[in-house]
């Protein structure tokens, strides 16, 4: 039985290869002798239900014992052939013809050979047989007697009741251990972290392998668009949901090992959807997505806003004393008022006596359709899958969308039992746009726009808006000039500017199989393999901001500014893989071997240009002229080259105790001679308690499995970027008398070393009854060493202010997962399961980097301070602890520690200040930690952490006859966030608009509130406190989908195999007591950034529809 | 099918032999868009090159740092355009512009650099000689050495640096050694220099032996160095080193009372009078803002000269243009005041009670009204000329027999001093018109403070806007023990700096601490071994 069991998984090996005909040639053994040249002639014909038809075109080949074509025809018209017999032993005659089993008849010396060929009957079961087979990794090792911590989905199971379109989507909350943040843009990319953060400088972002080939997604590292956010495109973007085949997470350093150090952050392995030998299958499916925006904070209108920044600049004017003041009164009542006064004289008072809503200009609703079609099929040789795909995506703010076009070919072919080639090649095509600023930006520009003004120019005959924008935004404006970022028209902006990304990225893999060695089940023993890979991306950047948009003057360098800018990659990747594999004893002893050299080879180049002051839109393309912007101009190209040697010993005894090893030696061109290359190793055990004899015999009815796991595992992170320490000169621009100089320009880093982490994990697998309940749970712990610190700035007595890198500081992270998977019910036509996973990661600081400040604070509002403590997780906040508003004037007085009224030493009570303002009933009141009457730095207190306590997702599906409907939930609980949206919506402080929560304002005594009096740039109001950090945890509907199977019968009509609809809503329901429009907030790209919400894109509440057809 | 096994059996086998041998050069990627240091020392022109860095260096910082340090304390000339805090005397580590020395230690990284690694070029280019590398030596070791002594006037106290952070295995972190050790390391690098015996008393071209390190440079630097360390007999020696060279094409003294003479060391520059003068040439793009700073009439203004400096030089105008400026004709020459080194803002013309004016030395084109036009923006920044040597000497003659001055050494000094004077065209010197034996006489009446004092006034006048007179407070007020520091410090930075008040002033300066720069604040955060400089902390 056990015996059967390999062979078996052997055969679905290479049923899923193609080579069914490697099957069929084990059936027939046969031994032939040689002859002479011969001629063999006959007649092909077709069986229709009896009936015998000559049959054109079949193909005939004649095969040596190998299954090696030496010679072939194809029948002609009247079905005959005539072929002439190589030379050779072991000679067989083989017929075939897509859509028809294949006959075969040994070489025997005869002269005529007819054959009557028929339908293929095995087909459908081949599929079956495919879709069930046992997940082996690529070097063999089934997923039962794997060491590491691993989980895989099958994309078709997901795509099936959840349709998709991006992979994170797919993947959020479904795995345990991986934390996935998506935003709200259109080809947004999400965060992605297996495990956590263990890297405070390089890249966090897992490693992505798609069918064994590592998919790098650098640019050049050294390239910076300054304004392009090329960076922000999903990694996997490029890559179409419906492809995809399944996807397996590797979280354990173990289990990571084989894909070297680039999977130091944990390693997506993609497989990609191959063709199957059979008819040609065709399917077509379509997705309509609608997305509908939650609703936004309310905002101030017009009226409301004037009659804010009246008595903000009143009450600042009180405080400064009238004498004080001018300029403040000059607002309220001289010429210079325009916008906040009433002076209907003024030329553009129609202009600013409106009520607009700024955000509701630039939002909408928007609809993504999704369109894919794909055909596979194969013959007796070869298979083939091609697929085709278009997404359009709209934005829900306007200007922002995404257009990609994915394809690709996968064509495998069989020389013989032993050689197989297969090839793959994918282009995608995706077109990203942006308006000139990102839509953080965008949308925070809305929100604090003031709602007086109008968007357009009020025409004074009619009193109605007229369709030209009012730009009026010079420095004399109420809110101030154009500065690059912030002061400008938000329509404007996302109705004209733009920013677009068009990425192409082309890719060819060829892949060889030798099997050198067989055993007697023609199961390979020794096999070479290997592969080279190509991949090349350019990316496209074109960039306009109109002058209408910013309203500066025509000489500023924004006024119509274009920028062009297009970067290359080429990425040559290959591997040889010698893979070892043999059983003795009846299966007492497994050995898996293998000995694997990689090597990778990254090249790009880059460059960018930027004018101002282009005619037109229509003449933006800096070729048509316009001022050079020089400070723009860049181009620089990169390289980097990696070299692995992999070894890997993979030992089983008796089926149930399987010992792992592996190592890995790996040198990179980013490090210097000496530390170039580094060792990394990893060893594991796994125990199959279940298939213990002794064990099995008592448990057989109820214990499916129970596997324990343990490993321990190096891996190691490099620094990017082309040769980072090498020392280099650089001449100068400018000359010192008739010579130009050449100065010391990066610093030799002779000990830059590898990255290195080593985790500890411990993990287990429960099944019962029959797998009806599946447990998986794992313990980790996780130690950063020398973690890489880029551009550390150094002290400038080394004549350079910035070291490209260093190895500095070390990080601690520790956590376990939990999954357990239950079908509750099951029979004919019911079926009931539910699944959950619970996560929880915890990060520490051991050893705080040299070159990270341990505080960084300066007394200012809105300003949080940061500290990086050894002993502390990163993500904290630290700032003060509101207490509200002073109410009154006793309110006011300073306490001391036993709650006494501090006071001066004429007995006068002494009066609270924040920093360096005395307090006024209606200021913000801030606990005094040291009892000093003073709130300054050292008031402040640890507020929050924005990382999680635990994350994870979980799931429904009920299914009845073919009507099946899926929930998926995701959530994350205990993390907080600094409401940054909130906090200027509610500040108070200058010109900005304001959410209608101002509106309960502290105004006169006796007002119960918590939001201080209006002041105008004055005052301690919004410091960093606690009232703007708030707790972000939310479980989140992010998927019901309610998908139907057509009957058989009904689709048979249409000539088709299956038709399915289904209906969708995504992020339909959120619980949280988030005050923001979405807690889902993207984490910043720097690890020890502070965790903000800044209004960009909130996720969209989307309704999608779509049909999905087979032929 | 065997052919196929043949080509992937060697493919790997070659893979894995190639590993072994050649995969240290695959993975050796080297950078295309810079010069790689280690490959880069090959030729003669390789090592000038790195050595000009140091002088570009040094230039970069003429406007912004030198100007500056060694003006705006003082008071003389301040910029009116900003209070910065230097010249309010209220620096803090925070006031990263004025306390940063980053460039000073650019060019000393370039210094060591070169003393390092020239021999490398030496080694690989037959053409390129012992005694050219010996001489490219002793740049390196004269911007070195001038280098330091900026970081010492300014701060004191500074890290000691005397390796190329060529790699990281050079430690950074290095905390501060004392000013004596400075000091003493300056004045090794210099004799190091000299004992070289490449150091060049000409280069090609005019700009070279005016632009570079030669001999002279490094005997100003000395004698320099050696006055400000109360080091007066060695100072004495370098100066007359410099001063009795024989040599053709030695720095002159141009003696000749001329406005046109005079001016000719500012434009068109490089004179006979330079020892090394930082250069600018329109002619190849190098122009840079000292016209427009110093030009009262531009938007750009910057430097404007304070009201008691107006008045010393509309005095020694006044003093030389006596009666004559009644009748306007045939005016002596004043070659030091009126558009010369000063001219008086707006159109009132030199008159007594005037309380603003520019130094003409950067923007003017001729000892007449007419200015540089922008074209020729290129004034070059003198940083030793003779005249600096000649009152260096009267000045060590004055201190080199500590608190009393012999009549012999006093003599010498009032030579030296009345050298300088009649080249202003003054004449009312001490012992002018006298034989020696009087003057030997005569000098007894004054008092070492009062000679020193005379030196001083020359001082002021002379090198308006040249970046000195900072130094020449600090270094006189600091002598013999601070005994003159009321004198030459306190009291001169009260009398000229109009923009702090008096008491703070007054108060400010008893503290010898505040005499010197703060350490910048990101320096002590990211050097742990730095100590900020007392006063600061």
């Amino acid at each position: 039985m056990k015996k059967m069991q390999s062979t078996y998984s052997n055969v679905k090996e290479a049923v899923r290869k193609g080579s069914l005909f490697f099957l069929l040639s084990s059936l027939f053994f046969i031994s032939v002798t040689a002859y002479g040249q011969a001629v063999i002639t006959g007649t092909v014909y077709e069986d229709f239900g009896g009936a015998k038809e000559p049959m054109m075109g079949v193909n005939i080949a004649v095969v040596n014992s190998q299954n090696r074509t030496l010679t072939g025809t194809i029948t002609d018209m009247d079905g005959n052939y005539s072929i002439k017999m190589p030379q050779g032993n072991d000679l067989t005659l083989v017929f075939s013809f897509i859509g028809m089993s294949a006959q075969r008849f040994p070489y025997k010396g005869q002269k005529v050979q007819n054959v009557t060929m028929s339908e293929d009957s095995q087909q459908l079961k081949e599929v079956v047989v495919a879709t069930e087979r046992v997940t082996r990794s690529e070097l063999g090792v089934s997923a039962k007697t794997f060491t590491g911590a691993s989980q895989s989905i099958k994309m078709d199971d997901v795509m099936e009741s959840l349709p998709v379109s991006s992979v994170e989507e797919a993947l959020q909350g479904q795995l345990a251990g991986v934390d996935i943040l998506a935003g709200g843009d259109p080809g947004a990319k999400g965060n992605i972290r297996i495990r956590g953060t263990a890297t405070l400088n390089g890249s966090a972002d897992p490693l992505i392998v798609i069918n064994g080939v590592p998919y790098n997604t650098d640019i050049a590292d050294d390239f910076d668009f300054s304004t392009a956010n090329t960076e922000d495109f999903a990694d996997m973007l490029s890559l179409n949901p419906n492809d995809i085949e399944d996807i397996q997470v590797l979280k354990d350093a173990a289990s990571t090992a084989l894909y070297g150090t680039k999977g130091a952050n944990g390693v997506l392995l993609i497989t990609t959807k191959k063709g199957l030998r059979g008819k040609p299958k065709f399917t077509f499916s379509n997705k309509t997505t609608v997305k509908v925006e939650p609703d936004p904070i309310p905002m101030l209108s017009g009226n409301e806003y004037t009659a804010y920044m009246q008595d903000a600049i009143w009450n600042t004017a009180n405080a400064r004393g009238l004498q004080n003041a001018g300029d403040l009164i000059d607002m309220l009542y001289s010429s210079k008022s325009y916008a906040i006064g009433y002076q209907p004289d003024w030329s553009y008072f129609d202009e600013y006596n409106t009520n607009t809503d700024w955000l509701d200009g630039i939002r909408k609703n928007a609809v993504t359709t999704d369109n894919n079609f794909s055909m596979s099929g194969g013959g007796e040789k070869a298979t083939y899958r091609f697929s085709l795909g278009y997404m359009n995506e709209d934005g829900t703010t306007k200007g922002y969308g995404m257009q990609r076009l994915t394809s690709t070919l996968n064509v495998g072919y069989n020389f013989s039992d032993r050689l197989n080639v297969s090839a793959e090649f994918t282009y995608s095509d995706t077109k990203n746009d942006q308006a000139y600023l990102k839509s953080e930006k965008v949308r925070s520009e809305a929100m604090r726009k003031m709602p007086n003004k109008s968007p357009y120019y009020i025409d004074d005959a009619t009193g109605q808006p007229t369709d030209i924008y009012f730009t009026y935004q010079d420095e004399n404006e109420f809110q101030g000039a154009f500065d690059g970022s912030s002061h400008f028209h938000p329509i404007a902006m996302v109705n004209d500017s733009y920013n677009n990304t068009n990425t192409k990225e082309e890719k060819i893999t060829i892949r060889p199989r030798y099997r050198i060695l067989m055993d007697e089940n023609n199961a390979p023993v020794l096999t070479l393999e290997g592969y080279i890979s190509m991949k090349f991306k350019t990316v496209k950047t074109r960039q306009y901001l109109p002058q209408e948009a910013t309203g500066v003057d025509i000489n500023s360098t924004y006024s119509n500014l274009s920028y062009d800018g297009y970067s290359n990659n080429f990425l040559l990747q290959s591997e040889t893989k010698l893979l070892f594999n043999k059983t003795w004893l009846d299966g007492m002893h497994n050995v898996v071997a293998a000995a694997i050299w990689r090597t990778q080879q990254s090249s790009g180049s880059t460059y960018a240009t930027q004018i101002y002051g282009a005619a037109t839109e229509g003449m933006s393309d800096p070729v048509n002229g316009g001022t050079i912007y020089s400070s723009s101009l860049n181009s620089g190209t990169s390289e980097s080259r990696t070299l692995s040697a992999i070894g890997n010993l993979n030992y089983t005894f008796d089926k149930w105790l399987t010992l792992n090893a592996t190592w890995n030696y790996e040198g990179t061109s980013a490090l210097a001679t000496d530390n170039r290359w580094g060792l990394f190793q990893s060893y594991g055990g796994a125990l199959n308690l279940q298939d213990i004899e002794a064990i099995h015999e008592k448990t057989e009815k109820w214990l499916s499995q129970a596997k324990i796991r343990f490993s321990w595992g190096q891996s190691g992170q490099a620094p990017t970027g082309t040769s980072p320490y090498v020392g280099t000169y650089a001449a100068l621009s400018d000359k010192y008398g008739t010579v130009t100089p050449v100065v010391p320009n990066a610093m030799q880093l002779s000990k830059l070393k590898w990255q290195t982490a080593e985790e500890w994990d411990i993990g287990a697998d429960l099944a019962f009854w029959n797998n009806r309940i599946k447990m998986t749970f794992d313990y980790y712990d996780k130690t950063t060493k020398d973690l890489l610190q880029k551009g550390v700035t150094v002290s400038n007595i080394s004549s350079f202010s910035k070291i490209a890198w260093t190895n500095s500081g070390e990080m601690e992270n520790k956590g376990w997962e939990y999954r357990i998977d239950y079908e509750i019910f099951k029979n004919k036509n019911w079926r009931v399961a539910v699944d959950f996973n619970i996560n929880r990661n915890e990060n520490e600081i051991l050893e705080l980097p040299s070159n990270l400040s341990q505080d960084s604070y300066s007394f200012k509002n809105g300003q949080y301070a940061q500290k990086l403590l050894a002993g502390t997780p990163v993500g904290s906040f630290f700032g003060y602890h509101s207490l509200g508003v002073y109410q009154n004037i006793e309110d006011t007085y300073a306490h001391d520690a036993d709650g006494n009224v501090m006071r001066d030493l004429e007995g006068r009570p002494i009066v609270m200040k924040n920093g360096t303002f005395t307090c006024y009933p209606g200021d913000a009141k801030y606990q005094d930690v040291n009892y000093d009457g003073k709130i300054d730095e050292n008031d402040i207190v640890y507020i929050g952490n924005s990382n999680p306590v635990v994350t994870g997702g979980a799931g429904v599906n009920v299914k009845w006859k073919d009507l099946s409907l899926t929930m998926r939930f995701h959530y994350r609980l205990g993390q907080k966030i600094i409401n940054q949206t909130r906090m200027d919506m509610e500040a108070m402080y200058n010109t900005d608009n304001q959410s209608t929560a101002v509106l309960r304002r502290w105004r006169s005594e006796g007002d119960v509130t918590d939001i201080p009096r209006a002041l105008y740039k004055y005052g301690m109001n919004y410091l960093g406190s606690d009232r703007f950090v708030e707790d972000c945890s939310y479980i989140r509907l992010q998927t019901i989908s309610l998908n139907y199977r057509l009957p058989k019968k009904w689709c048979e009509k249409i000539h088709s195999t299956g038709i399915s609809v289904f209906v969708t809503g995504y992020d339909l329901f959120t619980w949280t007591d988030y005050q923001g429009q979405d807690p889902e907030v993207t984490l910043p790209s720097a690890v020890t950034d502070i965790a903000k919400d800044q209004s960009s894109t909130p996720r969209s509440r989307r309704f999608a529809a779509g049909v999905t057809v087979n032929f | 099918m065997k052919a196929t096994k043949y080509i992937l059996a060697s493919t790997l086998g070659l893979l894995l032999l190639g590993g072994t041998t050649s995969c240290s050069d695959y993975l050796e990627v080297d950078p295309e868009n810079s010069q790689i240091a280690d490959d880069y020392w090959q030729t003669e022109q390789d090592v000038e090159n790195v050595v000009f860095g140091g002088y570009y260096y040094l230039r970069s910082m003429v406007e912004d740092e030198l100007i500056p340090w060694g003006e705006v304390r003082a008071g003389m000339i301040y910029n009116a355009k900003s209070n910065t805090r230097l010249q309010t005397w209220q620096m803090q580590a925070t006031n990263t512009s004025l306390c940063d020395w980053s460039t000073l230690y650019k060019i000393i990284n370039i210094a060591n650099t070169v003393l390092e690694r020239a021999d490398e070029a030496c080694q690989n280019d037959a053409t390129y000689t012992e005694s050219e590398r010996n001489s490219h030596y002793t740049e390196a070791y004269f911007l070195r050495a001038i280098s330091y002594f900026y970081l010492v006037r300014n701060w004191r106290d500074v890290p000691l640096v005397t390796t190329a952070f060529a790699d990281d295995n050079v430690v950074i972190n290095v905390p501060k050694t004392s000013e004596d050790t400075i000091i003493t390391q300056i004045k090794s690098d210099i004799l190091a220099a000299l004992e070289t015996g490449a150091a060049k008393e000409s280069f090609e071209t005019t700009w070279e032996t005016k632009g570079r390190a030669t001999k002279w440079a490094l005997y100003a630097l000395m004698a320099d160095v050696c006055l400000w360390s109360e080091d007066y007999e060695n100072c004495i020696k370098y100066c007359d080193a410099l001063l009795n060279a024989k040599v053709a094409g030695a720095p002159a003294f141009l003696s000749s009372p001329s406005r046109s003479s005079y001016f000719s060391m500012f434009n068109p520059g490089n004179s006979n009078e330079s020892i090394f003068e930082l250069q600018w040439n329109y002619q190849e793009n190098q122009t840079n803002n000292l016209p427009i700073y110093f030009d009262d009439q531009l938007e750009g203004k910057l430097y404007q000269v304070s009201g008691e400096a107006c008045t010393d030089f509309v005095s020694e105008y006044l003093a030389i243009i006596g009666e004559a400026s009644e009748d306007g004709t045939n005016l002596p020459e004043s070659p030091r005041t009126y558009h010369s080194a000063f001219y008086p803002a707006g159109t009132s013309g030199m008159s007594m009670g005037m309380s603003t004016g520019y130094c003409w030395k950067y923007v003017g084109s001729t000892t007449e009204d007419k200015k540089r036009t922008s074209t020729y923006y290129d004034p070059n920044f003198i940083i030793y000329r003779v005249a600096d040597i000649i009152l260096m000497e009267a000045e060590a003659y004055l201190l080199v027999d500590g608190m009393e001055p012999t009549a012999a050494h006093k003599l010498e000094a009032v030579k030296l001093i009345n050298k300088i004077r009649e080249r202003a065209n003054l004449h009312d010197n001490i012992g002018a018109d006298m034989t020696e034996e009087d003057m030997l006489d005569e000098v007894e009446i004054y008092s070492q403070q009062e000679l020193l004092e005379a030196v001083l006034n020359e001082r002021k006048l002379e090198f308006l806007g040249e970046g000195k007179i900072w130094y020449d407070f600090l270094r006189m007020g600091r002598s013999n023990g601070n005994r003159y520091k009321q004198d030459f410090l306190v009291e001169q930075v009260v009398k000229y700096n109009e923009k702090a008040s008096e008491s703070w002033l007054r108060s400010v300066l008893t503290s010898d601490n505040a005499l010197f720069l703060p350490i910048m604040s990101t320096e002590i955060e990211r050097n742990p071994n730095l100590v900020q400089n007392p006063y600061y902390n």
